[in-house]
């Protein structure tokens, strides 16, 4: 089963595969599936925009943010032969702490941009589990494009 | 209310922390003191220094010759490596046990811990404190509390939780309110019983930063916002997540911008091979 960990993405067509993100924090998991193909993926971004911070660190880690990671992602799952009007499309992620902060507030800012992004692309979402405190992780099986979802303290559940 | 004398007679069922600990740290940290003089400290205790040459021979160190010494693994390695090497060892019997109320599986508490640790060093490298082997360790022990709260916080999540959900809580503070103690507090009293120093034990009980008095105390402040920053990356996985309050003053404090926080972050990230190596070798 292989793993999405943070700053890492993964796109897969082997109907046999189930692709794991564990320990989603503040950051958002994006889980595409097409079931025409059937093909799908997972991001794992940590940050809300790469132009804020250092470029070094951008250009090394294009899959931390949300703008050049959801940018390389969507690319290469168009490459794999998915299509737009076919995607369904998850978020999970963007925890927060008890009354975030006004600073480094990751959990709203990455579940912000990662809307904006898709909503500007006509991508849209068809499914989410963000905020509250607690670290989640996803799954997707290729094969039937199930995705579930487990939540710490709470279980599990299908989205 | 649980009976706390209770509670806190539990402590003595924990590992014992070896007795050269203090003496460790002190030289660690004293610029007047040598690589030797903590080597040998360090091999007074046969059962630390038996479990750190098996994990100085382990591929994940990768050395040229196989070390027998703890005088040879100093040469090797260095200080900063030596000195972790000993903290980690020290730590591991504890906290790599599994923690149910937590929901941490075995090895959980381990990792977050030297996550958290790992952060702390960061942080430390960008504000060269005089004390960066003291704030590492507070940053690896900081939940030692926890061992002991675990069985606690199981009997009663439901009712902390709840507090955590419905009345806007933090973790901490719903813990304290429903058990009467919290586990920073135990670590505290954990710390002192174990005979650290009086910084290091202060470390441990503040670092939730909950009295406000500690927000101006430096290694306090790093570790905390090390933990904070581990939370942001989601390794802090247990049940009890990311339910804890982010006090935006201490970057102010610190005098941490949004980029040196994902700089150590990315820092983090690239060392992430490493801490999965260092698990898996225990």
């Amino acid at each position: 089963m292989p793993n999405v960990n943070a700053v890492q993405m993964l796109i897969s067509r082997d109907p046999q595969e189930t692709i794991v993100a564990p320990s989603i924090g503040s950051g958002i998991a994006v889980v595409i599936y097409d079931p025409q193909v059937p093909a799908g993926g997972i991001l794992h971004f940590l940050f809300p925009d790469s132009t804020a911070m250092d470029r070094e660190n951008a250009e090394r880690y294009p899959y931390a943010y949300a703008d050049t990671g959801l940018s390389l992602f969507l690319e290469q799952a168009y490459a794999c032969g998915m299509q737009k009007r076919n995607l369904r499309i998850v978020l999970a992620g963007g925890a927060q702490t008890v009354d975030p902060p006004t600073f480094l507030n990751f959990g709203k800012r990455n579940l912000e941009a990662a809307t904006k992004i898709l909503n500007e692309q006509d991508l849209i979402i068809t499914g989410s589990e963000v905020g509250g405190h607690a670290t989640r992780t996803i799954r997707l099986k290729i094969g039937d494009g199930t995705i579930s979802l487990d939540t710490r303290g709470q279980g599990a559940r299908s989205l | 209310m649980i009976d706390l004398k209770s509670m806190i007679a539990q402590i003595d069922f924990l590992t014992p922390m070896p007795r050269v600990v203090n003496q460790v740290m002190e030289l660690a940290d004293d610029p007047d003191s040598s690589l030797a003089d903590v080597a040998e400290v360090i091999q007074y205790d046969p059962v630390i220094t038996a479990n750190m040459l098996k994990t100085c021979n382990s591929a994940y160190f990768g050395l040229p010759r196989v070390i027998n010494s703890i005088h040879d693994a100093t040469m090797l390695l260095g200080l900063d490596q030596i000195v972790e090497l000993f903290i980690f060892r020290c730590a591991f019997e504890n906290l790599n046990q599994p923690q149910e109320g937590y929901d941490l599986k075995e090895g959980e508490l381990l990792k977050q811990s030297v996550a958290s640790a790992l952060v702390s060093k960061s942080i430390a490298e960008i504000l060269q404190p005089p004390n960066k082997h003291l704030i590492f360790t507070a940053a690896l022990l900081k939940d030692i509390g926890k061992v002991v709260m675990a069985r606690y916080v199981a009997d009663s999540f439901d009712q902390i939780d709840s507090m955590v959900q419905n009345q806007r809580l933090s973790f901490i503070e719903a813990e304290k309110q429903v058990l009467g103690l919290d586990h920073a507090e135990i670590g505290g009293l954990i710390a002192k019983r174990w005979g650290f120093s009086p910084l290091m034990t202060d470390i441990i009980r503040n670092h939730h930063l909950i009295d406000a008095a500690a927000r101006d105390d430096q290694p306090t402040a790093i570790v905390y916002m090390a933990d904070h920053i581990c939370m942001l990356l989601g390794l802090c996985t247990g049940a009890d997540g990311m339910a804890y309050q982010f006090y935006d003053e201490i970057l102010e404090r610190l005098q941490l911008t949004e980029e040196m926080v994902n700089t150590v972050m990315v820092a983090y990230l690239a060392n992430r091979p490493k801490v999965e190596a260092l698990m898996n070798l225990s």
